[in-house]
């Protein structure tokens, strides 16, 4: 165990290789306690590989990992036991069991387990206490799963596309308990979803993962702060300086109008523009989720470290 | 536990206490939902089935527990793979996402379908136990019989123990073992000629899967006329050495299931 006072959840040069396939390529994870932290991806980038090896649920090929100086190859149990999982799927393997079988069974692995608050929980998202689990819609399993992540009041919340199956109601009485329960407890969250917009009150910090690689990772406000949407009048004939084209995540160049998504503070945004003889018409941050599709759409050797590498490397620096 | 008490408990000045459930609640965890998903029925039936083989013509000679042996050797095979029923390992996620240690886990389940199966039992052997015995009857049996009887039961579940925790089809896997030891039985016996004979004699009898079931419970019956006059169990040294050999096979694949090595895991 780490002797570390602020252990959160990190991972150093994390690898998984399922045989050739390299799922997970040098993922150096910082999640703070107390955190929130978005891990946002396309399908295969590594995400729910990446959170069940923070489980112990399976071995990395290199690496390190700890959550809350746990290493999980050595006390998967231990890190468990600290970690509310709601994993991906909906499916439940103990069908037979009503839900309230399910919720005795759940409380007997946990000693932690708060039955007061289960019951609040179920009350709250709606779920018939007596039918079999077999017999529940999807949503209604998914909510059960959000009841066994929560009840045992966790430090740590782990969840992988918790949202899936959710009706727009559920969704928001989804992020209302979960931000309740962050709020009461100062829990720590690493959250995997492509519906950001369900949860976008939520996260702290944003993790992009981009076919395996950890491209992006900082805190919410430093990504508003340096993301920018801009539109600006350029002439028929204009080419962005190199100041703008390394800085520029995605462009749209028509008839006079540039429409860019930059790697940039506005005031720098602005002043860059305007000194390569555009006229900015709007200026806009971007949403959380237009900010995670925005990175992930950026070409693949996009990363901001490369970006400062290259404003380093320009004639004059920054500009 | 209150919101308070989680915040001191995860402030960041704090040592996490990790919540560590003790394996004996575990171990009542798995008991509960062995019972709860009436699989149970599976050894009252295979058990409740046993009970009346004594009641077939020429078992009435036989101590009751020996009539229904092989019977219940085969409930044990079947119940340790049924244990493991619809959490094959390709679904055994739920399983293996509680904050337990994957082998005590396991271990766990194995042992609560271990007690079930000696509660179930025990109650028969009780019962036979109790039963007048018969005028004329069998001769008791030796001690030494029932740690046979007990060790080729240990064997049979550890055996479909085995198959459940690692196969995705146990019921199937443990048949083909079955018949494929039956069969080449069959193929070793017909094709290999003396001296090789010595060699199946060996393999097939003295140290075979036949002896280790039935060598502890087999009779050698004395016959005038027709009829049977007098009973005895065969020496120990006639199957001891097969049930050990199929008791260190059991426990042996029971361990590698339990906790394979590095080479025979699934690509995790």
């Amino acid at each position: 165990m780490s002797d570390h006072p602020l252990d959160g959840v990190t991972t150093h040069g994390l690898r998984k290789e399922f045989g050739h396939q390299r799922a997970l390529d040098g993922v150096n994870l910082r999640v703070a306690p107390g955190a929130a932290y978005l891990m946002a991806g396309e399908n295969g980038a590594g995400k729910s590989t990446l959170l069940r090896i923070l489980l112990g649920l399976q071995e990395a090929t290199a690496g390190t990992v700890s959550v809350l100086g746990l290493d999980p190859a050595v006390d998967g149990a231990g890190v468990r036991a600290l970690v509310g999982y709601m994993p991906d799927r909906v499916e439940f393997e103990h069908g037979w069991m009503s839900v309230d079988a399910a919720l005795r069974f759940h409380a007997r692995y946990r000693p932690r387990w708060d039955a007061a608050y289960a019951a609040e929980l179920i009350g709250q998202l709606e779920l018939p206490r007596d039918r079999r689990l077999a017999g529940l819609s999807k949503g209604q399993r998914r909510r059960l799963q959000l009841v066994f992540t929560l009840a045992h009041r966790p430090p740590i919340v782990v969840m992988d596309e918790p949202t899936d199956a959710l009706d727009p109601r559920m969704r928001e009485r989804f992020a209302q308990l979960l931000s309740a329960y962050l709020a009461d407890t100062d829990a720590t969250l690493i959250l995997s979803t492509h519906a950001i917009a369900d949860v976008k009150s939520i996260p702290t910090d944003v993790g992009i993962l981009r076919q395996g690689q950890l491209v992006l990772q900082c805190k919410r406000e430093a990504l508003r702060n340096r993301l920018v949407r801009v539109s600006a009048e350029v002439p028929n004939d204009w080419l962005p300086p190199p100041a703008i084209g390394v800085r520029t995540i995605s462009e749209e160049h028509r008839g006079g109008m540039l429409r860019a998504v930059l790697w940039a503070a506005p005031e720098e945004a602005c002043a860059l523009l305007e000194s390569a003889g555009a006229a900015t018409t709007s200026l806009d941050a971007l949403t959380l989720s237009e900010a995670v599709v925005a990175m992930l759409a950026a070409p693949p050797s996009w990363t901001p470290e490369a970006v400062e590498v290259e404003i380093a490397l320009l004639p004059g620096g920054v500009l | 536990m209150s919101a308070r008490e989680t915040m001191l408990w995860t402030a960041p000045t704090f040592r996490p206490v990790i919540p560590r459930v003790a394996f004996r609640e575990v171990l009542v965890a798995q008991l509960w939902m062995l019972w709860d998903s009436r699989r149970v029925a599976v050894l009252v039936v295979s058990l409740g089935l046993a009970m009346f083989i004594p009641l077939a013509p020429g078992h009435g000679m036989m101590p009751f527990l020996v009539g229904i042996h092989v019977t219940v050797l085969l409930a044990a095979l079947l119940w340790g793979a049924v244990v493991w029923h619809a959490q094959d390992p390709q679904h055994r996620m739920e399983h293996r996402e509680m904050p337990v240690d994957f082998r005590s886990h396991d271990l766990a389940r194995v042992l609560a379908g271990a007690l079930l199966f000696a509660g179930a039992y025990g109650v028969i052997a009780v019962a036979a136990l109790f039963a007048p015995p018969a005028i004329g009857g069998p001769p008791p049996l030796p001690a030494w019989h029932l740690f046979g009887m007990a060790a080729g039961l240990v064997a049979a579940y550890l055996f479909g123990s085995a198959a459940g925790i690692a196969l995705r089809h146990p019921i199937a896997g443990l048949s083909i073992f079955v018949v494929g030891y039956i069969l080449l039985g069959q193929v070793l016996t017909a094709v290999l000629e003396r001296p090789a004979s010595r060699f199946v004699t060996e393999l097939l009898g003295t140290w075979g899967l036949e002896v280790a079931i039935v060598g502890p419970v087999a009779m050698h019956t004395t016959m005038v006329r027709g009829s049977p006059t007098s009973f005895a169990f065969p020496a120990a040294t006639e199957w001891v050495p097969a049930v050990c050999l199929w008791l260190g096979v059991s426990i042996l694949l029971f361990m590698l299931a339990l906790a394979p090595p590095r080479f025979l895991r699934r690509r995790a």
